[in-house]
This record gives structure tokens, C-alpha cells and sequence, in this order.
């Protein structure tokens, strides 16, 4: 699918569910959500906020249609949304204690196994779910780019969006997106070769 | 390598992305492609850096992980749902 078809793919959902067609709401929420978590995991890079994005991103998107008046410009509202959304969350970490002291933690001893032994498992199935997803050598060299590069590389090859959109959403010059997709390009293909 | 061909090699690396994305007119196509066909190094810059966009364009068709994919549509069930319940009248 076309840059220019996914554009106007996602406006024709707008539209859709703007006028209370349920269906398209669904999937245009659905399409948002996907958006957000391969944004946050590949650019961002932190797995335990991936979802959350996403979260932020569904209840965004649902609340931003209903008063929407260019539908075309939606995708660009969408990715400065999810962008921001990462943003705040790594500020948030900052400083931030590295591991977190549970309220389950000031129960009994044994309670207090049990309820950490679940969680473990629950994030080591997470955590293999998410290894497991796409290409592990592109995300391994991904990680190493310098963050301006790998944001510009993402909305412009694995999502999509055009020169002009991604100029718009990083509030930088169209050439400046060029600049940084040629050198990006060029610092990944080294980066594949060495995996 | 000799010097005129450093300098051409020098400028395919600076066009690349350009003759990629087809912002190039066809004077400069042509002009990249048949330095290639005598540069090897070049061939291949060209060859591989074809393949790391292709890579990437690939990745976006990669779905989500199912079960993340699964929280997704229940939540986007459950705030549809929520909503319709909240605009229906008492009435009803």
C-alpha cells in the first residue's frame, strides 16, 4: 500500500466514523493503536510503556474525531500525538527509582512472593512476545541510531508518512528530513551488515 | 580508484537517497547508473542500501504481537461500548 493510499485510507475512517459509523470507528481505533506501539517500541524503545501509548493514543483518537475538520491532517495529528505521548513518558523516568516497590510488597513474606513470582512470569511471557515480534536484526540496529534519525526513518519507511508530514510533526525543515532519512539510511545499512 | 571516480563515487553517495526515492530527473538516473555498472563499491552501495529501505518497508506489515493485538480490540470494545450506553436516554 501507497504512502498517498494510507492517507487517504485513514481519512476516508475519519469521515466514516465521524458521521457514527461504528465499524469505522473500530478500525480507525484499532489502526491508531497499532501506530502508537510500533512508534513507542521502535522509536522510544521502552516495552513497559508501549502500551500505555496506545492506551493514550485509543482514548486521544476517539475524543479528536468527533471534532475533527480535516480529515486529511489526521495522521499527522496522530504520530504529534503519539510523539508527545513517548515524550512525556520518558520524562516521567527520569529520576524515577529503577525498580519499583509494589504495594503488594508490605503484605506478609509469602504473600508477597506469590504476587512477585505471577508478575515475573507474566513479564517474561510479555517479554518474549515482544523479542519474538519483527525483524530482531532491524530492531537491534534501529536501537543504535541517534534518536532524531531513527524518529525520521520510522514515520518515513515503516510508517509511511510523507516528507512533508514528518517535517510537520518533528517541526523541522523538509530538507532537514531529507538530510536525516539519507544519513539514517546510510547509518542502518552499516549497522545491518555488522549484525 | 582514480580521482574522477572518487569525486563520482562521492556524488552517488550524497544522491543516493534521491535516485531511491525518484526525486532524480532521468540525466541523473542514467548518469548513476552507468557509473554503477563500472564502480563496483558503488553497485553495491546502491544494491544494499535498496535492500535496507526494502527491510523497513516490510516491517510496517509486521501485525502487532496477537495478544497485544487482543487488549487493543478490547479496549476499543469496551470505550464503544461505554459510550453507547452513556448516549442512550433512560428512556430506552
Amino acid at each position: 500500500m501507497t504512502a498517498v493510499t494510507v492517507k487517504t485510507d485513514y481519512a476516508a475512517l475519519v469521515k466514516a466514523a465521524k458521521t457514527g459509523d461504528r465499524e469505522a470507528m473500530e478500525r480507525l481505533l484499532m489502526r491508531a493503536q497499532e501506530a502508537a506501539y510500533r512508534f513507542s517500541l521502535l522509536v522510544c524503545g521502552h516495552q513497559e510503556d508501549a502500551e500505555d501509548v496506545m492506551q493514550e493514543a485509543l482514548l486521544k483518537t476517539y475524543q479528536h474525531v468527533k471534532q475533527i475538520s480535516e480529515p486529511d491532517a489526521f495522521r499527522t495529528w496522530l504520530y504529534t500525538t503519539v510523539r508527545n505521548a513517548c515524550l512525556m513518558k520518558r520524562r516521567r523516568h527520569i529520576g524515577e527509582p529503577t525498580k519499583f516497590v509494589s504495594i503488594e510488597q508490605s503484605a506478609g513474606e509469602d504473600d508477597r512472593m506469590s504476587v512477585s513470582e505471577v508478575a515475573d512470569e507474566s513479564l517474561r511471557a510479555d517479554q518474549r512476545m515482544i523479542d519474538g515480534w519483527m525483524d530482531a536484526r532491524l530492531r537491534a540496529a534501529l536501537k543504535e541510531l541517534p534518536a532524531p534519525y531513527r524518529t525520521v526513518l520510522v514515520m518515513r519507511e515503516i510508517e509511511g508518512l510523507s516528507t512533508k508530514e514528518v517535517a510537520t510533526i518533528t517541526e523541522v525543515s523538509e530538507a532537514n528530513v531529507k538530510t536525516r532519512l539519507h544519513r539514517a539510511r546510510l547509518m542502518l545499512r552499516r549497522r545491518l551488515e555488522e549484525k | 580508484m582514480s580521482a574522477a571516480s572518487t569525486v563520482a563515487c562521492r556524488t552517488i553517495l550524497a544522491n543516493i537517497s534521491a535516485y531511491l526515492d525518484g526525486e532524480l530527473d532521468t540525466t541523473a538516473c542514467e548518469e548513476i547508473e552507468r557509473h554503477c555498472q563500472g564502480c563496483p563499491s558503488c553497485s553495491d552501495l546502491v544494491r544494499e542500501l535498496r535492500e535496507t529501505v526494502g527491510l523497513c518497508r516490510q516491517a510496517s506489515s509486521v501485525p502487532l504481537p496477537e495478544a497485544v493485538r487482543r487488549r487493543a480490540r478490547e479496549s476499543v470494545r469496551h470505550l464503544l461500548d461505554r459510550e453507547s450506553d452513556a448516549n442512550r436516554s433512560p428512556s430506552e
